[in-house]
């Protein structure tokens, strides 16, 4: 039997960015630009301090619950639980978002809307946390849709006509497949009686036929794919994440669609339960499209000359990794699949910064024109080149390892299908390298001009979130049992 | 529990008729003595309705009688749970929208104000008046006292398109009544009474087809004010009354008066298991899901915001039916308290739309571009209640959406889920564009800074806001609408949820 340990924490690290919303948008007005800034970047700061501060309490066993609002008020009680699970997804979020709004102060210097910018962002990040640290499907749907409608401010920033077409078809997908998940939310209560994610399955064996099942199943992944950006339906994704600012774009592709995938997690372990998922044997469909996710995102990805399209693409062919490894029902599977969520979080969170640095430095977007580059930006290209690096799979770095953890669950599924796909994941290692390498190639072993260079390598504010994302590429590849340790526990939670 | 006979009930109605005597009388000599009757009128009566409320939400009941009209029909007035939540909201929102009246009325220099407020008064009266009805036959008098009392206020702005909205108005909604005339005549020679009762009164009378017609004849004669499709044409027009009529009437009081007889008809005539047994539910169910989509399909077509917003109230009145023809306990709370969540979400809607004509004279979507600029703590308000209206948590139309869509699984017909989705869809749809013109464009040159109008406009707009939120963040909070939907869920169906 699990212990229980009351802690405010979650209420804090969910609801202070929440609050802080309407704080933020007018702090400008009432008091000054850089105070604006500053309060954003604190609040921010103290939710990743809340998240950081339920660690010790997590690895002695223990799980955090709080109940917010109870059953007598609404129709199903709002409150907060964190696991294991949670508690690494709440770990990477906090620290990116954490990041990436430091680096905005610099990168959006010139921008318009900066009262707006920075209120959603805090909107966002509450509701991103919200999703991870709820203890039921009810209140999860509540945040994700709430994440879904303010991401959408973020995304059409710029207003430019590009933007707002995007915006609209990021809005309209993420609405009408939030509208799956509710049914599927639904239908879940009706079976079950309980939308709590504390146990291994709440579903009953005998609650319905298994086509039924199966239907339901695909309801859920819809809904919660949908933001993921699996195929089939990622279709918004590689338009919406690249005209956000960089910054958004970091978190759109390294936190948010990862929500989605904790969503999927969360269906197939706790409201499924994997035995029941077996029997009805949907995860073998699931892991299909998951691989299909991996080439296809891949494979456009290649075609791209524009560094954040080919950065969403690649997310579109990343995001099936977690997918897959979900899918394998093994231990290791499992944890490769969290492993990997924690880790694309750095590795394309430092990608898009990078990608932002270099727009913000040179005006360049095409990769083409990145001769020369690494001579310009030396810091910037060296942590590009770390995360991509990471991509592929290079040892020591993080992505290798979540990758080794993965082929090693699927070569324990033991389902010759399932074991097939090794060659999916190593396959793909080879075309992340085709689109990866020739940029790193370009910017260090281009043509070099004779002429000396001048430096244009970003400021610190905007140079130090890089760094630390690049540096936790490498510090969780050659460390990596420090995510581990808490992961190990999650997938023994989840899986017995 | 037994019922408390008081004159209380009685009260509430006379004291918005002496308001309208005495906006009649002293209106004309300066126009702080209508508002001020009105607005001290609005207030008293909110009190009374409160003080009966303890009672009834512990399942009371409060009994007023007069005289016997005909043998075992008397002019009786009962308050139960389903008339404290009907009275409870028009009272409510009188107080708010006579506010958002003198602003409104105020600032764009409107002719006749004493015809208006007096019209007005009595316009709630007669809603007081349903609320509280203890028979069909009370219930028809201030039903067509309320018709009557609406026509001067359609009529407003006497341009020939409004006299011709008005006529529109009486023909359909006299004609209709006619229907509920018929049926209340039929209902009586079956059971010689016509007094409501929480299990009905017509089980073991008549044959079937009697029944089934007679249904038709009530569904055709509530459901014109109620706006079921293709009923509902009287409605659109009437949206060129001044935009106060348009939100209390027109998106609370009138509308809902037709849902709410309809209501009375299906679960306290007709009650629950009579209905189950003749299967009336499902083809009404069927009308309502038509209506919810069709209706929307129309407003995506308007670019008359008002207009728009008058299509979108006729779907989700839907909703309403959609709920209560369900006939299961969850699917009934959600069409019940839907009444409160879109009379909050809807007036805003249309309080807003008012404040963006009297700040920028535009009626139309398309002009609207950058108001989210100029007026934002208006459109801020707008908006979150057009996200409302599409059910996305955490506002109250999510709450509707939730217990409709339990409610049509539990009644084993998944397939009005798909019609509620869908609906959110199209709300998103046709609500969209009006936010996304007010935040996401330029504002054309020239346009004022700042725009957002006078306190009296802005708090109706901001307060009515705040309480879909409030409604839908702790719906079930002591004293909240669905804890009275339960209630009154719980009288007719038995005891569940």
């Amino acid at each position: 039997m699990e212990e229980i340990a009351i802690s405010i924490l979650p209420v804090i690290a969910v609801f202070l960015p929440l609050l802080s919303t309407p704080l933020v948008f007018f702090a400008r007005e009432a008091i000054s630009e850089d105070f604006r800034d500053y309060f954003a970047i604190g609040v921010s700061v103290i939710a990743f301090l809340a998240v950081m501060a339920m660690i010790p309490t997590l690895m002695g066993g223990k799980i955090i619950e709080y109940l917010l609002i109870s059953k007598d008020i609404t129709p199903v009680e709002v409150a907060f639980r964190v696991d294991h699970l949670s508690l690494i997804m709440a770990i990477f979020a906090s620290f990116v978002w954490m990041v990436a709004t430091i680096y905005s102060r610099e990168y959006m210097d010139q921008e318009h809307a900066k009262d707006r910018y920075y209120a959603f962002m805090m909107l966002t990040l509450g509701a991103t946390l919200g999703i991870v640290l709820t203890k039921n499907l009810f209140a999860l749907y509540i945040f994700f849709e709430m994440m879904a409608l303010s991401s959408y401010v973020l995304v059409i920033h710029e207003e430019t006509n590009e933007a707002l077409s995007a915006g609209k078809k990021y809005l309209f997908i993420s609405i009408g497949f939030g509208l799956f998940l509710l049914l599927s939310i639904l239908v879940t209560y009706m079976i079950a009686g309980t939308l709590d994610l504390t146990q291994i399955g709440i579903l009953p064996h005998e609650g319905a036929s298994k086509l039924a099942y199966g239907i339901l199943f695909f309801t859920f992944i819809a809904g919660f794919g949908a933001k993921a950006g699996m195929f089939p339906v990622h279709v918004w994704l590689p338009d919406a994440h690249p005209v956000a600012p960089s910054p958004a774009s970091a978190l759109l592709s390294g936190v948010m669609i990862e929500s989605g995938a904790y969503g999927i997690i969360r269906v197939i372990y706790n409201v499924f339960g994997p035995e029941l998922v077996s029997e009805i044997g949907v995860h073998i469909i699931l892991a299909i499209l998951a691989g299909i996710s991996i080439f296809l995102g891949s494979a456009v990805a290649i075609s791209q000359k524009e560094i954040k399209r080919m950065l969403a693409y690649s997310s579109i062919s990343q995001i099936g990794y977690p997918l897959l490894g979900a899918a394998l029902l093994t231990p290791s599977g499992l944890e490769g699949a969290i492993f990997h969520l924690f880790n694309h979080a750095f590795m394309k969170g430092c990608l898009f910064l990078c990608a932002g640095a270099i727009i913000h430095q040179t005006g360049l977007r095409n990769i083409d024109d990145f001769g020369e580059l690494g001579q310009k930006m030396p810091v910037t290209m060296l942590c590009f080149t770390i995360a991509a690096l990471s991509m592929i799979g290079v040892p020591p770095l993080n992505g290798f390892v979540s990758k080794w953890i993965l082929c090693l669950g699927a070569l324990e599924a033991g389902n010759i299908v399932l074991m097939l796909f090794v060659a999916v994941l190593l396959l793909s290692s080879l075309m992340n390298a085709i689109y990866y390498m020739p940029v790193i190639i370009k910017a260090f072993f281009g043509p070099r001009s004779k002429k000396p260079v001048k430096k244009v390598d970003p400021r610190p504010s905007m140079l130090i979130p890089i760094i630390a994302l690049a540096l936790g590429c490498i510090i969780f590849g050659i460390f990596a049992n420090l995510p581990l340790s808490i992961i190990e526990l999650a997938v023994h939670a989840l899986l017995g | 529990m037994e019922p408390v006979y008081s004159i209380r009930p009685a009260l509430a109605i006379a004291i918005s008729l002496t308001c309208a005597g005495l906006i009649g009388l002293t209106g004309k000599r300066h126009r702080n003595f209508r508002e001020f009757w009105t607005l001290s009128a609005a207030v008293s009566k909110y009190i009374i309705v409160i003080s009966m409320f303890p009672l009834v939400y512990h399942g009371g009941e409060y009994i007023f009688s007069t005289f016997e009209i005909i043998p075992g029909v008397g002019f009786d007035l009962r308050v139960d749970a389903f008339s404290m939540f009907f009275s409870f909201l028009s009272s409510f929102l009188w107080i708010v929208t006579s506010v958002y009246s003198i602003g409104y009325m105020r600032s764009l220099h409107e002719h006749s104000q004493t015809r208006y407020y007096l019209s007005f008064a009595v316009c709630v009266a007669s809603t007081i008046g349903i609320a509280f009805a203890d028979n069909l036959f009370t219930l028809f008098i201030f039903y067509e006292m309320l018709t009557i009392a609406t026509y001067p206020l359609i009529i407003h702005e006497e341009t020939p398109e409004a006299m011709a909205a008005g006529r529109k108005y009486l023909i359909y909604l006299l004609g209709a009544s006619l229907f509920i005339l018929l049926g209340m005549v039929i209902t009586y020679s079956l059971t010689g009474t016509l007094t409501f009762s929480n299990s009905g009164i017509l089980a073991g009378h008549g044959t079937p087809e009697t029944l089934k017609t007679l249904f038709v004849l009530f569904v055709i004669g509530f459901g014109t004010k109620a706006a079921i499709m293709p009923l509902h044409g009287w409605l659109p027009s009437a949206m060129v009354a001044p935009t106060p009529v348009s939100a209390l009437l027109h998106a609370v009081a009138v509308v809902k008066a037709g849902v709410f007889g309809l209501i009375r008809v299906i679960y306290f005539i007709y009650g629950t298991d009579l209905m189950r047994e003749l299967g009336l539910g499902l083809p009404l169910a069927i009308a309502a899901s038509i209506t919810i989509i069709v209706a929307s399909l129309f407003a995506l077509a308007q670019d008359n915001l008002k207009l728009r917003l008058a299509y979108s109230t006729v779907s989700q009145l839907s909703y309403i039916i959609l709920g209560v023809a369900l006939l299961t306990p969850s699917a009934a709370t959600g069409g019940i308290i839907h009444i409160a969540n879109q009379a909050f979400m809807k007036i805003t809607l249309f309080f807003c739309a008012g404040a963006i004509f009297v700040q920028t004279g535009k009626k139309n979507i398309s002009e609207m571009h950058g108001i989210g600029k100029t007026m934002p703590l208006t459109m801020i308000c707008f908006a979150i209640c057009a996200m409302g209206m599409a059910g996305v948590p955490p506002m109250a139309g999510f709450i509707t959406k939730w217990y409709l869509c339990l409610g049509a699984l539990e009644a084993g017909q998944p397939i009005f889920v798909a019609v509620l989705l869908t609906s959110a869809l199209l709300n998103i749809a046709y609500f969209f564009p009006p936010i996304y013109n007010a935040f996401f464009m330029e504002p054309e040159k020239g346009a004022k800074k700042d725009n957002d109008p006078t306190w009296w406009l802005l708090l109706p707009i901001v307060l009515c806001a705040l309480a879909s939120i409030f409604l839908g963040l702790i719906p079930r909070a002591p004293f909240t609408p669905l804890r009275l939907a339960s209630v009154v869920v719980e009288q007719i169906m038995g005891g569940l949820l």
